[in-house]
Formats: C-alpha cells, sequence, structure tokens
C-alpha cells in the first residue's frame, strides 16, 4: 500500500469520456488529509464524474486517482475505497418510508459498524444536525433540507476519512444551510477530508480551504482568496467625506490613472500596495482631502470563478 | 452477509407499504378459496349422484337361464346365458351377455351385460361393461363403475392437477411486479447511488433483493395452500388423501420454491437492465413467458408421475443457478448508474 503523506486524493491525469464526448480532461490535483476541498464548475463541467470516479462507482478511462493510498484503477482496490468514502449523492436518494434513524442504520449496519458504536454515532449525528427528536417519523414527512441533513448522517455514520459532498446545501433554508456549514466546519476540526461540488460560490468561499475551477480540464486552483490573483489590476478603493472633492481627489492622484468613482467613492489603480497606499493617503490628506475609508479592492470568489470562466470561453 | 441486510430493509419497506402486501397476499389467499370451490366443487357433486346409479357384483340378481349359447344370434331370445359370439338384431330378454359376446342393434330388457354393445338400447339392465357405443340405457345401473363416472373422474383428476399447476404458478406471477421493481425502483428513487458506494457485492446486493421477494412469495403461496387443504377437509374430506402424496410434496417442496425463484431471478435480472419503472415491468410480464412454457409439461398431466416431478425440480434448479449466474455477471455498478436518464 502507497502511503501520502499530507495527500488525502491525489487526482493524476484523469480523462474520462462518454463516447465521442469528453467528460473530464486530463485533469491533476491533490487534495491534503484534513482540508475542505472545493470543486467548481458550471454545469456538465465534469464535477458529478470526476465525484463518482473518486466514490469507486465509474471508472476512469485514463489516468486515475489515489484515495488515501489506494488506487481507483486497481479493482480489488475498490471496496477498500468505498469503506473510506462517505458519499452525499446530489439527490439524497432516501427511503421515504423508512424512519430517519432506520435510513442511517442500515447504512451503519453496511458499513459494519458495530450495533453499539452505530446507536451511539446516530445519536451523535443526529443531535449535531438538530433533527434526534424527529428520528422516527418517517423520511417521507421531512422536509428537502432535513432530508439533506439525513443523508449528511448516513455518509457519515461510518466515520469514513473522506467525506464527498454533491451539493451539499443545495434546497436548504439559511437557518438549515447555516447547521450544515458549521457541522462541516466542525467535520474538518476532527480532521475529515471534506470534497465538495458546489455551484454555491458563497458556501464554497466559507467553507473551502482551496477551490478549482474546472471545465472538463482544470483551469485554476489556489485558495478561495488567492483564486483570482492575476486577474485584475491591484486598486485602492478610498471612501471621500464630501462628494465635491471628487474632483479635487481626480487632479491630485493624476498621475495614477483614470480613476473610477462611485458616488463618494474612488477607486485607484496600484502597482504595489505597500509603497503606493501610503502615498496615495498622503497625497490626499495634505490636500486637505478628508478621507474616511480606504482598503484595497478585493474580489469575491463569485467574480474571480466568472472570470477565470469568462477567459475560459466557458457557457456560464 | 449483507444480503441479509439489503432484505431486511426491503421487508421493513413492504411493511410500511400495505399496498405491497395486499398485492401478495389478497389474490393467492382469494383464489385458494375460489378455485376448489368452482372447480372441484361441482365435479364433486356431479360424480356423487353418477355413483348413486352404481350397483354393486353382491347385489346384482342374476336372471334365472336355462340354457347356455355359443355363435351368432338374432330374433328373440329369452332366459339364455350367451357365452361367446355375437348378438344381432335381436331382442334379448332376462338373458346374462358374457363378456366375449359382442352385442350389435339390439334390444336387451333386463338382462347382465358384460360383453361390448353397440346401436343397441338397454332397458332395465345391470350394465358391466365399460365396452358401450351408441347405445340408449334406459332404467339400468351400472356395476361398480359406469362411462360417465370415468369422464367425471378423469375431469376431476384434471381439475385437481389444475390446483397444483395452480399453487406452482401463484409464487411465479404475484412477485413479478415487484420483483421487476426492484433494483429500477432503487434507481428511480435515487436510493442506489448512495447504495453502491458502499462495500456492497453485486452479488449480494441481487440476492438480497431477490429473496427479499422471494421469502413473502413463498409464505403467501404456503398460506394459500393451508387455505385450500382447510377447505378440502372441510368440503371434500375423502379426497384429503389425494393432497399428501409423493406427487405433491415433491410439487409444494421442491418445484413451488425453484419456479418461484426462477420468475424472481428473470424479473430482478429485468430489473438491472432498464432505466424506467414502466419498461421494466412491461418486460417483467414479458420475460416471465418462456419461463411459463417450461411448465407445459406440467400442464400435459404428467405432473402425476414423482419421478418426473424430481427430475423437472431438478432441471429448474439448474436454470435457476444459470439466471443467477448471467445477472451477477452482468451487474455492473457503472452502466448502471450511467443508464440513469
Amino acid at each position: 500500500m502507497l502511503v501520502y503523506i499530507g495527500t488525502m486524493i491525489e487526482v493524476l491525469q484523469l480523462t474520462r469520456r462518454f463516447g465521442d464526448k469528453i467528460a473530464i480532461d486530463n485533469l491533476t490535483m491533490k487534495i491534503n488529509d484534513g482540508e475542505i476541498f472545493g470543486l467548481l464548475g458550471p454545469n456538465g463541467a465534469g464535477k458529478t464524474t470526476t465525484l463518482r470516479i473518486l466514490a469507486a462507482l465509474i471508472s476512469p478511462t485514463s489516468g486515475g486517482a489515489v484515495i488515501d493510498g489506494f488506487s481507483v484503477n486497481n479493482k480489488d482496490n475498490l471496496n477498500e475505497i468505498r469503506k473510506r468514502l462517505g458519499l452525499l449523492p446530489e439527490v439524497p436518494g432516501l427511503y421515504e418510508t423508512l424512519s430517519a434513524y432506520r435510513n442511517i442504520e442500515f447504512y451503519g449496519e453496511l458499513y459494519d459498524v458495530p450495533k453499539e458504536e452505530r446507536e451511539k454515532r446516530i445519536e451523535e449525528l443526529l443531535k449535531a444536525l438538530e433533527i434526534w427528536e424527529e428520528r422516527s417519523k418517517p423520511v417521507a414527512t421531512f422536509s428537502k433540507g432535513m432530508k439533506q441533513k439525513i443523508a449528511i448522517a448516513r455518509a457519515l455514520v461510518h466515520e469514513p476519512s473522506v467525506l464527498l459532498l454533491d451539493e451539499p446545501m443545495s434546497g436548504l433554508d439559511p437557518s438549515a444551510r447555516k447547521t450544515v456549514k458549521d457541522f462541516i466546519r466542525n467535520l474538518k476540526k476532527k480532521g475529515r477530508t471534506i470534497f465538495l461540488n458546489t455551484h454555491n460560490l458563497d458556501d464554497a468561499q466559507q467553507l473551502c480551504d482551496r477551490v478549482a475551477v474546472i471545465n472538463t480540464r482544470l483551469i485554476a486552483l489556489d485558495t478561495p482568496e488567492n483564486l483570482g490573483k492575476g486577474l485584475w489590476k491591484p486598486k485602492l478603493a478610498i471612501t471621500l467625506a464630501k462628494i465635491e472633492d471628487v474632483d479635487k481627489a481626480r487632479a491630485v492622484l493624476s498621475g495614477y490613472g483614470e480613476l473610477e468613482q462611485m458616488g463618494k467613492r474612488i477607486e485607484v489603480s496600484i502597482k504595489n500596495a505597500e509603497e503606493d497606499n501610503p502615498k496615495i493617503l498622503q497625497k490626499l490628506i495634505s490636500s486637505s482631502i478628508e478621507v474616511v475609508y480606504a482598503e484595497e479592492v478585493k474580489h469575491t470568489l463569485e467574480e474571480s470563478y466568472l472570470e477565470l470562466l469568462r477567459r475560459e470561453g466557458a457557457r456560464i | 452477509m449483507k444480503a441479509w441486510l439489503i432484505m431486511k430493509k426491503d421487508f421493513e419497506e413492504f411493511k410500511q407499504n400495505k399496498m405491497i402486501i395486499s398485492s401478495l397476499a389478497v389474490f393467492p389467499l382469494l383464489l385458494a378459496v375460489i378455485v376448489p370451490i368452482a372447480t372441484l366443487l361441482p365435479l364433486s357433486y356431479a360424480i356423487e349422484e353418477e355413483e348413486k346409479k352404481i350397483i354393486y357384483e353382491e347385489d346384482i340378481a342374476y336372471p334365472s337361464t336355462n340354457e347356455t349359447i355359443i355363435g351368432e344370434i338374432s330374433g328373440m331370445v329369452e332366459n339364455k346365458t350367451i357365452r361367446s359370439g355375437k348378438v344381432s338384431s335381436a331382442i334379448v330378454k332376462g338373458s346374462i351377455i358374457e363378456k366375449d359376446v359382442k352385442v350389435e342393434n339390439s334390444i336387451l330388457i333386463s338382462c347382465v351385460v358384460n360383453g361390448s354393445v353397440e346401436n343397441s338400447t338397454l332397458v332395465n339392465s345391470i350394465i358391466n361393461t365399460k365396452r358401450v357405443l351408441n347405445v340408449n340405457i334406459v332404467d339400468s345401473k351400472f356395476v361398480r363403475s359406469s362411462p360417465g363416472l370415468e369422464e367425471l373422474n378423469f375431469a376431476f383428476d384434471i381439475s385437481f392437477s389444475m390446483v397444483l399447476i395452480f399453487f406452482i404458478l401463484i409464487p411465479m406471477i404475484i412477485p413479478t411486479l415487484v420483483a421487476s421493481y426492484s433494483i429500477v425502483g432503487e434507481k428511480n428513487n435515487r436510493s442506489l447511488e448512495p447504495l453502491l458506494a458502499t462495500p456492497i457485492s453485486g452479488r449480494e446486493l441481487l440476492l438480497g433483493k431477490i429473496f427479499a421477494i422471494f421469502v413473502p412469495s413463498l409464505f403467501v403461496t404456503y398460506a394459500s395452500f393451508g387455505l385450500f387443504v382447510v377447505i378440502v377437509a372441510a368440503v371434500f374430506p375423502q379426497i384429503l388423501y389425494r393432497i399428501f402424496t409423493a406427487e405433491w410434496l415433491i410439487a409444494l417442496g421442491l418445484i413451488v420454491p425453484l419456479a418461484s425463484l426462477m420468475s424472481i431471478e428473470t424479473n430482478v435480472f429485468i430489473s438491472t437492465r432498464y432505466s424506467d419503472v414502466r419498461v421494466a415491468q412491461q418486460m417483467g410480464g414479458l420475460g416471465t413467458l418462456p419461463v411459463f412454457l417450461l411448465f407445459v409439461p406440467l400442464l400435459s398431466g404428467i405432473v402425476q408421475v414423482a419421478l418426473f416431478l424430481g427430475v423437472f425440480a431438478f432441471a429448474v434448479a439448474l436454470v435457476d443457478v444459470g439466471i443467477f449466474v448471467i445477472t451477477d455477471k452482468l451487474f455492473d455498478r457503472e452502466s448502471i448508474l450511467l443508464r440513469w436518464k
């Protein structure tokens, strides 16, 4: 058995074709042990196919992936991989006539979790997800959000080292969304590796240590903050006290190129934040322009994602 | 064994869905009452009526005869014993017609007829032969048997065999819809993907699915059979012994479970090949037809032979193993998931 210290999942030149259609094209990435990793991309980008290959449900056309030291290319490994994974598919796929408790218990049995341990874990999971009181009710009576929580508990009943989540926040109301997000953060604290497929970029930004943007092939991989690095020129945003000072500021900062203005807020292009920011502020203050607030312009993950896909020519 | 877990889970789902239970149980239980009453009861009544026409040899009052005749006889004959030869265009009164005599175009009055009779009229006679053709029988009695009784007994035997066929067919027909839903239903509910992501083998999943349907089908079949036995014991106690024969025991103990397994396996196989529930159920119905063809020999009446039933049971067992091996070999997680629409 190969041991990848620090790497829980390694995807190497992974390619999957369906007939003439390429679903995943030469995808290479590493997911570290204990991190929350987000896989982003438009519909049809290959996110679910990647997740299914990692879950040992479908096989790669070429290339491969190694999960906790076990290659998905070796058929003898597949059950070992399955034991180490917890899967939350896009649709929860629960047994509607059975109770919440029984749905999770059934999976605990399939993963050979001993009875006492199983009972303890189910209780812990359902309490953490705030559905313990509803455990005996048939799943058919539950809201979409509650079903999603049960499916998450089901994926965790055997304490997998890797959790594969396909759109975990889909259809959840804000309160349930918060519960699930807090729950995922707690899992990370416990050392779980979480692989997250999502369309929701706010969730990815809040949760993920690193994200990859794919559109059949890898477009970018970095932390949510750094994903947009190099996409935009750095800018300093300054909020002035009086709107009348905007023209004065434009004159003072003429050397920094064209200013962008939105009410009392102006944005100035900079080259080096450490050098340029103090100079700009000093110039404004020395020209008797009152500054209320100044900050470097930051781009959200959503902006970076959309820009990356725009440049890629993807249909968003 | 994870197959047991699948089976247990499916049982629980069946239990929650009363319609599944009732669709499995009501039809065979109802038929277990209707079939004997609709088929065996009228026949049994007709046989009883026919038997009233029969007298026994010891009760026969033989006419007193004064002469034994051998050879060809015609015209008027009275109080004779005709031992061999032919009676043609004669009127015979108070005589005994022995076994080797052939009677044609004659009228027999108050005779005891042991030989063959054709195109004749028998009045107030005692008939102790099965060889009667185109005969008009008036106020006569049969000794031990009668042509009508033979036919009725034959019809009763066939009906009785059909009841056995019915008990073989119940566990083949009843579970087809549930079996053809087994895998495609999981696909449809989207519960198959997380299930296949667990370390369960295809074989365990298939076995669990098959036995989850097999056990209740068999239970329902034996329950309806139990009900049938109760009805037979109450209505026709005289034929109860016919049920506890080697043939019936082989059929019920071996062929019933094996035939049920064959039908369920065929439908579960079909369920793994289609992604639409309706198509799977429709194909499941069609797929069971060739299975029924195997049972043509049973319908043709060979059902009575214990040895044949034993060989037949063995053949069905081999087919069961074959279907399962093929289903297991063709069960592939990837193709099942990717056939999803």
